[in-house]
């Protein structure tokens, strides 16, 4: 496999490159980005002389090349500093942000996976039968739904008509603090229902009908006579055609989940998630630098790492592929 | 980032570097423009009377210094040629005030039927901020007012517009008759004398037409879950459900049935646990923990709070007198040593938010150890001794200040400390908190105003629409209103629910513009007339704030209902857009073909009169000149 | 998104080589039109699309207000949050305006962001693709180096972050909208471009002497052509959901009414939950546009890919 790894180390090479200029634009944005944070002190008659000192405080009165290698190395090594307004390592409100990120995503992710992959398999076999023309259908419009209205809809109808689901955060008030805690805690869950629920609408579409398209490729194929032929139950040809038709969710996945990431933002204000998404949006609002900073990079890190897996899980999986 | 020079001598100056060259480059050069060459070089800007110079010439990266600035400046004061249009009107506005957006819209149409073409532009709230603060925000800078207990004293209004010196006077207005009575009422410690003078700057305001004072209001209305709490108490000024103020927060009863626990929704928590680097919520909470020296009642009057009473001595010196009896919230006792500590601190370290308030402290010693006296002395006569000094300090825990700077190793700027218990000697004490999500608030029952309740949770729901959901459902008791103000749709809508009480407080709020004064079209006092004249003040209280809002009685800040209004103010002009076209022609104004409105002549005597002259007639103007002619 | 990663295989066109290749490419035209048009759900996308490109076209005369203009009632009174009525069809906002009159406004936004961000994104995807893929070496190395910065940045907090640089504006709105759709099409038309440039016709060509360029754009480029409608198609929709986004977050130009800024105007005013009449119109127009395009999209798909299409 001398082949793979030499493919692997090119493609981190080509990641760090492709990190490189992203983390370039980002700090060109970043130094372009008009307001001064000191303007929210302003207000409080600051003398000029601290409004001074605080920018100094805050790195912002250094040269621009020493602030873009200081920046360069901080976001390298995960030290983006002490956030403006909130006092804190910003490191901290990150892992604490990206975690919480984490905790709606991946229920979602595997649900619209497992589900999708099943409901997509099906109505791939059973083509033009009214199965699949159900599945098509609402697959369709759920695609086509825009979110945050799904989002809020949902609010509406379940947590303040019904009053069946709580109407947002993580945990009830005085709940568990840690994950570990809110994993175990069925609070935690309830409060995951709706979010996931909606996120779920929307990202199971694409499994679907991905596992429909790829199943229809691969019911054509010899291999499947040959199965038959063996006299092989359907159930079981059928299982032996999912996995062949899997291949090109695999990819899929990985591209899902990095657009998850990003989509975050609508959800997380809507449902009152304190995840990245609506720390982004507050830091942009209050020009909080090193949190909107850190934010983005993580973003744009997340979603970095996941192409490179699907592209190496392509490789890996479909055997026909090779390495030059 | 903003233009400075970074010590090493290299100016480092993204926004000029931009701005250059565009400057330098085609644009003034393509437009024809004599004073094209001035972007270059700083032109000879002259001012009044000299003593204002200072303010204009000595702020690194402002006025003077800043290019953007002079390059935006030099043509607004520049006398026109003949047959010169008035230039478009820029004005920005920050995205989160779309009630401003809605109203400007009307305006600048209204505006067109007299010739007038606006620019007007939506930014973000930061960005804003920052054009404002650098004077590059065009001719007209809005504001409104969100109250806040520093706010209830007009100083902080009457000195941040329009008083000459202050960097905040974005118009650039100097009226040495209205400075001379700001000064005067700055240092006055009588109450009543204070209020004259006050009262006299109000009318140099209302006459010389710089302020227009678009509303009054939006009023105050809120919404609470009745069926739960009774009680709130109303301030004026602030609602019953504010923090800055807050007393509805500690007469709040619940009704039988009801458990003790009041869960009040924000859109935002705490942005620090540590006071001194407050920038936000943490000011108005942070002050439950904490314990303000006085306080304001919910009338506004000042009454005593950690100290039992205060005496002038004399203008600069003041004798305080700490309540005894009271206990910080881990069990140990509030001295008079913990407020000697915490003005010796203040006095050492950076102070952050509390810079204000101890502006003018100049020295402080305790002369009655048992009665808990001290006495207090100011560098200058301080007619905000209450309303700053006293509303805005606190009282820290010498047992847990004296040694943490030195052991969180923060040199001397405890705005990087990290606190993350604060303790103080509030009403409330500082509960369970996770950061962005919920806070406790539990009441300590040893205060000398105890609260009522026994614990607040403050939840937060990232929107607006997330906190009126809750409220109907009944997941929270009432959406604080600090930053939040309902529409009367919202109230509307609210108010369906059973349970939901809709309270109407008295308002004193505000919403006005300032326009540039130092510069055209702005200096021609007929012009501001006749501008005033077209701005449809019913349509901004009846169409984007609903109904809910004032037309102002007259033109000033210091709305009727404060305490410091001035009810013997002439009407502002009304909107009458034929009139306005009277009083222009009458100046000598005529207006193009295209419409555009065109400036008189060069030889109107009358006009350049006005414009050299700025002010109206009876006040002395001290601001900048009109550049010599070219 | 249909087609990630490397795209759907492409069954050659048998015809080609009869006629010159773009008259080809003409010919297939009608062909897949004609397939479409026997595919019930392209036909309903095609009427609806149809339906929405009118309303926009005749929006002034459809239109009783304008879009800011608030909706007087006859006494001077403002009719707030009213619900549909005679005289507001689809009632009226916080502020008294007609929820219809912006609807019908907005539609103009939604085709306007939707046609000109696909379209953009995918002439300078399909471009560098195209350049990418043919010559290779190099030129393909730098040119896919670029698509996989672009492929790197998260969209919505990108475009959020440049928003607060500069300001809200349509424009803006639309380039960003553009850098973040044409990654996907350079690297599918780059793949595709891959398998073409071995083709015996592409061999003969260049036999013949055929410049490079010439066989670029005369023989390979319409064989690529009908994915780069496809992704048109496809971006059509992406865009009109990334404008809705952004504008739902407050990022959208306030100075233009698109059916995004009516969510977010409604969300503000905290009246989504009760005046469904504000927002079932533009969440419904927004998934009815999006689900239009998107079954057109898919039956096109099958057109290429004749494996998916029914026996």
């Amino acid at each position: 496999m001398a082949g793979f790894r030499r493919y692997l180390i090119r493609r981190l090479l080509l990641l760090g490159f492709v990190l490189w200029c992203i983390l370039t634009i980002m700090f060109a944005l970043f130094q372009l980005l008009p307001g001064d944070p000191t303007s929210m002190f302003v207000d409080s008659n600051f003398s000029q002389e601290m409004i001074e000192r605080q920018k100094q405080l805050w790195g912002l009165a250094d040269p621009v090349w020493l602030q873009y290698l200081r920046y360069l190395r901080n976001m390298l090594l995960f030290d983006f500093g002490q956030s403006f307004f909130q006092n804190e390592p910003v490191r901290e409100i990150m892992v604490d942000k990206m975690v919480n990120t984490t905790l709606m995503i991946v229920p979602a992710l595997i649900v619209s996976v497992i589900a999708g992959t099943i409901v997509g398999a099906v109505a791939g076999w059973r083509r033009g039968g009214p199965f699949e023309r159900l599945t098509v259908g609402t697959s369709l419009f759920l695609h086509s739904a825009p979110s945050f209205v799904v989002g809020i809809l949902a609010l509406m109808v379940f947590s303040y008509q019904l009053q069946w689901l709580p109407p947002g955060g993580m945990v009830s008030l005085g709940g568990p603090e840690s994950a570990w805690e809110m994993l175990v805690s069925r609070d935690f869950w309830t409060h995951l229902a709706l979010p996931c629920l909606v996120l779920v609408s929307r990202e199971i579409t694409g499994p679907i009908l991905l596992l429909r398209s790829s199943m229809l490729e691969v019911k054509g194929s010899d291999f499947l006579d040959i199965l038959r032929a063996k006299g092989l139950p359907e159930r079981a040809i059928v299982v032996h055609a999912t996995r062949n038709a899997l291949l090109p969710l695999v990819t899929y996945i990985a591209v899902m989940t990095a657009m998850l990431f990003q989509g975050q933002v609508l959800l997380e204000i809507i449902f009152s998630w304190p995840g990245v998404g609506r720390e982004l949006v507050q830091a942009l609002n209050d020009l909080d630098y090193p949190v909107a900073q850190a934010a983005l990079y993580v973003m744009a890190l997340v979603t970095l790492l996941l192409n490179l897996v699907a592209d190496l899980l392509y490789g890996v999986i479909d055997p026909r592929v090779t390495y030059e | 980032m903003t233009a400075h020079d970074n010590g090493i001598g290299q100016p480092i100056d993204r926004r000029s570097l931009l701005k250059l060259l565009a400057a330098t480059g085609s644009g003034a050069a393509a437009a024809g423009l004599p004073w094209s060459a001035a972007a270059q070089g700083a032109p000879a800007f002259e001012v009044e009377d000299a003593k204002y110079k200072a303010a204009y010439a000595n702020f690194k990266g402002y006025y003077f210094q800043d290019p953007e600035w002079v390059k935006q400046t030099v043509p607004r004061l520049s006398w026109p040629k003949d047959g010169d249009k008035v230039p478009e009107l820029q004005i920005i506005m920050p995205n989160n005030n779309p009630d401003w957006l809605d109203a400007w819209r009307k305006w600048a149409k209204d505006g067109e039927q007299i010739g007038l073409r606006y620019n007007i532009q939506q930014m973000s709230p930061a960005r804003w901020l920052e054009e404002i603060n650098g004077h590059r925000h065009g001719d007209v800078e809005l504001h409104p007012s969100i109250l806040r207990p520093e706010r209830v004293d007009p100083s902080e209004w009457l000195v941040s517009r329009a008083y000459g010196p202050d960097r905040r006077n974005y118009g650039e207005w100097v009226n040495k008759e209205y400075d001379a009575l700001i000064e005067k009422q700055t240092a006055e410690g009588d109450p009543a004398k204070r209020l004259e003078y006050v009262k006299q700057a109000q009318k140099v305001l209302a006459e010389d037409l710089y302020v227009n004072v678009f509303g009054w209001g939006p009023s105050i209305i809120e919404a609470y879950n009745a069926a739960g709490w009774d009680d709130f108490a109303k301030t004026t000024g602030f609602g019953v459900a504010n923090f800055n103020a807050f007393h509805g927060f500690l007469k709040a009863k619940p009704k039988a049935g009801t458990k003790s626990q009041m869960r009040v929704g924000m859109t935002a928590l705490l942005e620090t646990t540590n006071i001194i680097a407050a920038s936000n919520n943490m000011r108005s909470i942070g002050r439950m923990i904490y314990d303000r020296l006085a306080y304001f009642d919910e009338n506004l009057k000042v009454i005593p709070w950690a100290l039992s009473s205060w005496t002038r001595i004399d203008e600069r010196t003041w004798d305080i007198v700490l309540r005894p009896g009271m206990e910080f919230h881990d069990g140990k006792p509030v001295t008079v040593e913990d407020l000697k500590f915490t003005f010796d601190f203040m006095m050492k370290y950076e102070r952050g938010i509390f810079w204000t308030a101890n502006r003018f402290l100049e020295s402080v010693e305790v002369t009655d150890a048992g009665k808990g006296v001290i006495r207090t002395r100011f560098k200058q006569p301080y007619g905000q001794f209450e309303s700053y000094f006293l509303m805005l300090n606190v009282i820290l825990p010498k047992h847990v200040w004296q040694n943490i700077m030195t052991e969180q190793g923060v040199g001397d700027d405890p705005r990087r400390l990290r606190i993350d218990t604060p303790i103080g000697s509030g009403p409330f004490r500082f509960g369970r908190y996770r950061r962005d999500t919920e806070l406790q608030l539990v009441a300590n029952k040893k205060h000398f105003s105890r609260p009522a309740v026994d614990e607040i949770w403050v939840v937060v729901a990232p929107s607006l629409d997330g906190l009126m959901g809750r409220l109907e459902s009944q997941q929270i008791d009432v959406i604080e209103s600090s930053d939040i103000s309902l529409t009367p749709s919202q109230a509307a809508q609210l108010g369906k629910q059973k349970h939901v009480r809709i309270e109407r407080s008295k308002d004193i709020n505000w919403f006005h513009g300032v326009v540039r004064a130092s510069w055209l079209p702005w200096r021609d006092y007929q012009f501001r007339l006749a501008w005033q004249h077209s701005i449809d003040r019913e349509f901004l209280v009846k169409v984007p704030w609903e109904g809910s809002g004032r037309v102002p009685a007259s033109n000033t800040f210091l709305v009727e209902g404060n305490p410091w209004h001035n009810p013997d103010l002439p009407r502002p002009p009304g909107f009458d857009l034929a009139k306005a076209r009277e009083i222009l022609k009458a100046a000598g104004y005529s207006w193009a073909s295209d419409g555009r409105l065109t400036y008189p002549s060069s030889k109107d005597e009358a006009w350049r009169g006005r414009v050299t002259r700025v002010t109206k007639d009876g006040y002395t103007w001290g601001g900048l000149r009109m550049l010599a002619s070219s | 998104m249909a087609g990630t990663g490397s795209g759907p295989a492409l069954a050659p066109p048998t015809q080609v080589r009869a006629l010159g290749p773009w008259r080809a490419a003409a010919a297939q035209a009608r062909t897949t039109l004609r397939i479409l048009a026997a595919d019930r759900s392209a036909v309903v996308g095609m009427v609806v699309i149809g339906a929405f490109v009118l309303v926009a076209l005749l929006a002034p005369w459809i239109a009783p207000y304008g879009p800011f203009e608030v909706a007087y009632a006859s006494d001077g009174g403002v009719a707030r949050l009213s619900p549909p009525s005679a005289s507001n069809p689809f009632g009226t906002t916080n502020q008294g305006m007609d929820v219809f009159s912006q609807l019908v406004w907005g539609t103009r936004v939604a085709l306007l962001v939707g046609l000109v961000s696909a379209i953009g994104s995918v002439i300078i995807g399909t471009l560098i693709g195209l350049v990418a893929g043919y010559f290779g070496g190099w030129t393909d190395d730098v040119l896919m180096r670029l698509t996989d910065v672009a492929f790197g940045i998260p969209f919505l907090p990108f475009a959020m972050v440049v928003i607060s640089i500069s300001r809200p504006s349509l424009p803006l709105i639309i380039v960003l909208v553009v850098f973040f759709l044409w990654r996907t099409t350079a690297r599918v038309i780059r793949a595709q471009v891959l398998s073409l440039k071995e083709r015996p016709f592409v061999w003969a060509a260049r036999a013949a002497g055929a410049s490079d360029f010439k066989i670029l754009f005369r023989h390979v480029a319409p064989n690529a052509l009908p994915l780069s409608f496809l992704y048109v198609a496809i971006g059509v929709q992406t865009a009109v959901m990334l404008e809705a986004g952004l504008s739902f977050l407050g990022f959208g130009d306030p100075q233009v009414q698109s059916w995004g800024i009516m969510l977010n105007a409604a969300f503000r005013a905290g009246a989504m939950r009760s005046a469904w009449w504000w927002v079932l119109p533009p969440a419904l127009a927004l998934s009815a546009f999006v689900m239009a395009v998107f079954m057109i999209s898919r039956a096109y798909e099958e057109v290429l890919n004749p494996r998916l299409r029914k026996a």
